[in-house]
């Protein structure tokens, strides 16, 4: 019985390990490769997944996806281009970063709706 | 006077948010979406090992099916996509993340509906083209890819968003 559980601490032992070792599979040539890799694949969506980034999931197109852009970072692309393929082929809503002046009227509709209420109940008071 | 000029500013907001929400339901209706991207350079092996290249079908309209024998959405799909080939629609098949025995042995079972199937086992050619899972269906038309289907093709599909390229 006791070298059972020895014999299945091992396996849990070796499972672990070799979990923690998934995720240390990307080598980059400095430490600024790696923190643009890590800062993309937070930025970007997962392709498969309602909500959640890449770096979130563990869905087989996310982990392809990573290793893309894995590649295309030591390939020396810059963040831009590889945004861009990743737009071209999952859509804009891949990029949990979008641009300011594509999404204009986005960003200022809270302030459309202050204003609108502000008035709204503004002259309210007034009459 | 004053109270109803008041009202408008009531309206902005709520317009906007049904403006919004009329968008967000439309686009999850829409699982056909247009695309512009040309066909990505590849070249891998068929299943019938001969080599396929982006220039072998660059010329032409194509459609491009995304299946694999794990996949149960496609077993569903296949009777169309054999009716579609029976009606003369070039269907490329595009083998994802498959094995090869299991594939032939589908094609053997269920009868192809492929003029080709490309073996795209670590799923390059996939990920360039923006695949998400299968089944997936990509209509192809001068080398360049027009359309993209994701999920189960089907009649409704078919005459909303592809039949008109045939």
């Amino acid at each position: 019985m006791q070298s059972f559980s020895r014999k299945y601490l091992i396996v849990l032992f070796f499972l672990f390990h070799l979990d923690l070792s998934a995720n240390d599979i990307y080598e980059f040539k400095d430490s600024y490769q790696e923190q643009r890799f890590f800062s993309l694949i937070d930025e970007i969506r997962c392709p498969k997944c309602t909500s959640g980034s890449l770096a979130s999931s563990d869905a087989p197109v996310s982990k392809d996806l990573k290793d893309r852009i894995y590649f295309m970072i030591l390939d020396e692309k810059s963040d831009q281009e590889i945004k861009d393929f990743v737009i071209q082929r999952y859509g804009k809503q891949s990029d949990y970063n979008p641009s300011f002046s594509e999404n204009l009227f986005l960003w200022l509709m809270p302030l459309i709706f202050f204003i609108s209420f502000v008035i709204f109940f503004g002259l309210k008071k007034r009459i | 006077m004053k109270s109803k000029i008041r009202y408008i500013f009531l309206l902005v907001p709520i317009s906007i948010i049904v403006f919004f929400a009329y968008v967000i339901s439309q686009s999850q209706n829409e699982a056909s979406q247009p695309l512009n991207l040309e066909l990505p350079e590849f070249q891998l092996q068929t299943l019938d090992d001969k080599t396929l290249s982006e220039k072998d079908i660059s010329s032409g309209t194509y459609l491009i099916n995304v299946w694999a024998s794990w996949c149960i959405t496609c077993r569903v799909e296949h009777p169309f996509l054999i009716d579609l080939k029976d009606k003369g629609v070039p269907i490329i098949g595009l083998n994802y993340k498959d094995n090869k025995d299991d594939a032939i042995n589908w094609l053997k079972n269920f009868k192809s509906p492929y003029e080709i199937s490309i073996h795209d086992f670590y799923g390059t050619l996939a990920l360039d083209l923006g695949v998400t899972g299968a089944p997936e269906t990509y209509l192809l038309k001068d080398g360049i890819i027009v359309r993209r289907h994701i999920g189960e093709l089907n009649i409704e599909k078919w005459r909303q968003d592809f039949a008109e390229f045939f």
